[in-house]
């Protein structure tokens, strides 16, 4: 009932925008959107734990930083690894109409890594995470909000 | 000549100097054997709206591992299918969703569907690229 509400308040407002030849007497609430995964993420560091395939579980700090210098959009500093990567967000939308950089999930990748996860709504929390590399190893990890994290 | 230009900008470098206890491992993986030796026709379009074709070729090698070929990357790719399960209790390799890594920085993941054919595949770069992927599987491939 709100979503429909909300997109009808939406739609109200681009017609009045449109056909009001610019000038509005009342500002319209902006409609509420869902923010990409690089605004989620911001230049927020996450302390995760990280599980590899093979062998015991370890502590790494993943660091983003908004802009970013690797990626024109945001990069990725883990601790451990010692390298930048440069991020984008998936697509969202349909496989018709793609919405590229605009879901919520993350797509890190530099060297022979690639480190993807899905960031909550409130930027706290990362679930999903999964490393791939170029040899086939894997490495799932979760993370919480820490920015104060140091890697041991 | 568009086509080559974003598969070059899909080539951006980068090197990992030290990776920790981030093995990079040695052709492992493991996958959904619907994937199995598979050549799927793809059509990759960029932000822009540019799109260039493309053939994937994956190879299933001995023990479960498996890889990708780009035709126009030229390029190998290793892959593996992303984990399930919570912290503690990962199961890897056991769901439909992979991720293939070129030793380049770039990243190529999707979903495999029940009946082998692709779903979401995207691909990234390092530069912070992104192009949508559509796939359909077909006896053989060539691109434009």
């Amino acid at each position: 009932m709100v979503r429909a509400m909300v997109v009808a308040l939406g739609v109200a407002c681009a017609v009045s925008d449109a056909w009001s030849g610019g000038y509005r007497a009342v500002p319209m609430p902006a409609a509420r959107t869902a923010k990409a995964c690089g605004d989620r993420l911001a230049s927020n560091s996450y302390r995760c734990t990280v599980f590899p395939e093979a062998g015991d579980s370890f502590t790494d700090c993943l660091r983003f930083t908004t802009p970013g210098e690797v990626s024109d959009k945001f990069d990725l500093s883990p601790d451990q690894l010692a390298d930048t990567l440069g991020c984008t967000c998936t697509a969202a939308g349909s496989a018709k109409a793609p919405k590229l950089n605009a879901g919520s999930s993350f797509q890190c990748t530099g060297g022979d890594f690639a480190f993807s996860g899905v960031v909550s709504k409130n930027g706290k929390k990362i679930s999903k995470g999964f490393v791939g590399t170029s040899g086939g190893a894997s490495f799932a990890f979760t993370c919480t909000l820490d920015p104060a994290c140091t890697a041991p | 000549m568009r086509g080559m230009s974003i598969v070059a900008s899909m080539f951006a470098l980068a090197t990992a100097a030290f990776a920790g206890p981030y093995g990079t491992g040695t052709g492992g993986g493991r996958c959904p054997t619907a994937i199995g030796n598979k050549t799927y026709a793809c059509t990759a379009t960029a932000a822009s709206g540019d799109g260039v074709s493309d053939c994937l070729r994956f190879a299933s090698g001995s023990g479960g591992v498996f890889s990708a070929v780009s035709d126009r990357l030229k390029s190998t790719l290793g892959c593996s299918c992303n984990p399930i399960g919570k912290a503690g209790q990962v199961a890897f390799g056991a769901s439909a969703t992979f991720t293939c890594t070129a030793p380049d920085g770039l990243s190529l993941s999707g979903r495999v569907k029940k009946g082998g054919g692709l779903a979401q595949v995207s691909a990234t770069n390092v530069a912070g690229g992104s192009y949508a992927l559509t796939c359909q599987p077909l006896d053989s491939c060539s691109v434009e």
